[in-house]
């Protein structure tokens, strides 16, 4: 009989010597993997510099369901535009896409009043959207492109009422409260 | 009689990685923003200049410097700021926002219901009428109505103000 290569099959009850090294890199492995695949980025946030304001209040981010509507900085003479540096000017961006006029008619209509699903069931707010709305416009940016938004909130088959301005907390008191 | 205790590090590590996929799996970043309450009145479909005139409003108005006065980009004007129909001057806008905070606290302490209104005119900076949405705020205002919103009748009507608004501010 062959010699017998039962060491490595040995079922006695002696310690089982195992190699940790490669069970370390298989977690490793793992953890670099969801490391590399989770997705941080918040599309609902674009970059832009928020008007500063005192008064404003925390937000939480609680409520997922909010919409975002971002509004981007405009080019103004001193922008420096680099090559390369895709900046998109004065545009209306949600979830990271940008919208024109009938595209944002379009989705505040389904996100209106129209929408069974987003009806407030209130009987003292009959007739308007549950939708609340949080406007990210840029500091420099015209108050047209708000009002732009405000004005299609305020059409009656939308009815979207609960509407935020997201602002900047002011970090140096010292400044002269110019944005 | 020394013995040495050998620690077994497995269920350690184990412990260890199961922490940190966990947290890693569960962070969600809170953006560090704040935020203004602007809720819109509820009345629909009224025209806002047909409302009883009995209400306590008080409106600052802004409009930006014309053309010959200021040659800049329409949007980098600087702007004429007015509380009802009395212009604000002051050297410095730090000044402006000063006295136009005194009169409409002035005005709060007054009437306690009263009502605040934003007429922001085409190329207002955002920020600028924040900064009066704020005065507002801490003048305790609790309601602030923004003056000038043209509701369109149809998209088509919508759609031409959105491009001449556009023309006005120089944006492609």
């Amino acid at each position: 009989m062959a010699a017998r290569k039962k060491r490595k099959h040995d079922t006695s009850a002696s310690d089982v010597e195992m190699d940790m090294t490669p069970m370390i890199d298989i977690v490793f492995q793992m953890v670099m993997f969801f490391v590399i695949v989770s997705d941080f980025s918040q599309k609902d946030i674009a970059k832009l510099t928020l008007p500063w304001s005192t008064v404003g209040v925390d937000d939480e981010g609680d409520d997922e369901s909010r919409l975002i509507i971002n509004i981007t900085a405009p080019k103004l003479s001193d922008t420096k535009v680099k090559k390369g540096d895709e900046k998109i000017f004065s545009r209306i961006m949600v979830r990271g896409k940008p919208y024109d006029f009938q595209s944002l008619q379009k989705f505040l209509e389904l996100n209106g009043v129209q929408n069974p699903k987003y009806r407030e069931t209130d009987p003292s707010k009959k007739g308007l959207s549950n939708r609340s709305l949080l406007i990210r416009c840029d500091k420099n940016q015209s108050f047209d492109y708000v009002k732009a938004i405000l004005q299609i909130c305020a059409q009656p088959d939308i009815a979207i009422y609960k509407v935020e301005i997201a602002t900047a907390e002011q970090v140096d008191k010292k400044k002269a409260p110019r944005n | 009689m020394e013995q040495e205790v050998k620690m077994d590090m497995t269920p350690m590590i184990d412990v260890t990685f199961q922490l940190l996929i966990f947290f890693i799996i569960t962070m969600k970043f809170r953006t560090l923003e704040k935020k203004l309450n602007s809720y819109l009145p509820t009345d629909f479909g009224l025209n806002t200049s047909s409302a009883p005139v009995e209400e306590n409003f008080i409106t600052v108005k802004i409009r930006q410097k014309k053309a010959s006065e200021d040659p800049r980009p329409i949007r980098e004007r600087s702007s004429y700021y007015y509380v009802e129909t009395e212009e604000i001057k002051a050297p410095t806008e730090k000044e402006i926002f000063q006295k136009i905070y005194k009169r409409i606290k002035a005005f709060r302490d007054q009437n306690k219901d009263a009502k605040g209104k934003i007429d922001a005119g085409t190329g207002v900076p955002h920020y600028r009428v924040v900064s009066i949405l704020d005065l507002f705020h801490k003048s305790g205002f609790e309601t602030i109505t923004f003056v000038g919103l043209t509701v369109n009748k149809n998209i088509s009507e919508g759609l031409q103000w959105w491009r001449k608004m556009r023309e006005t501010l120089g944006d492609t």
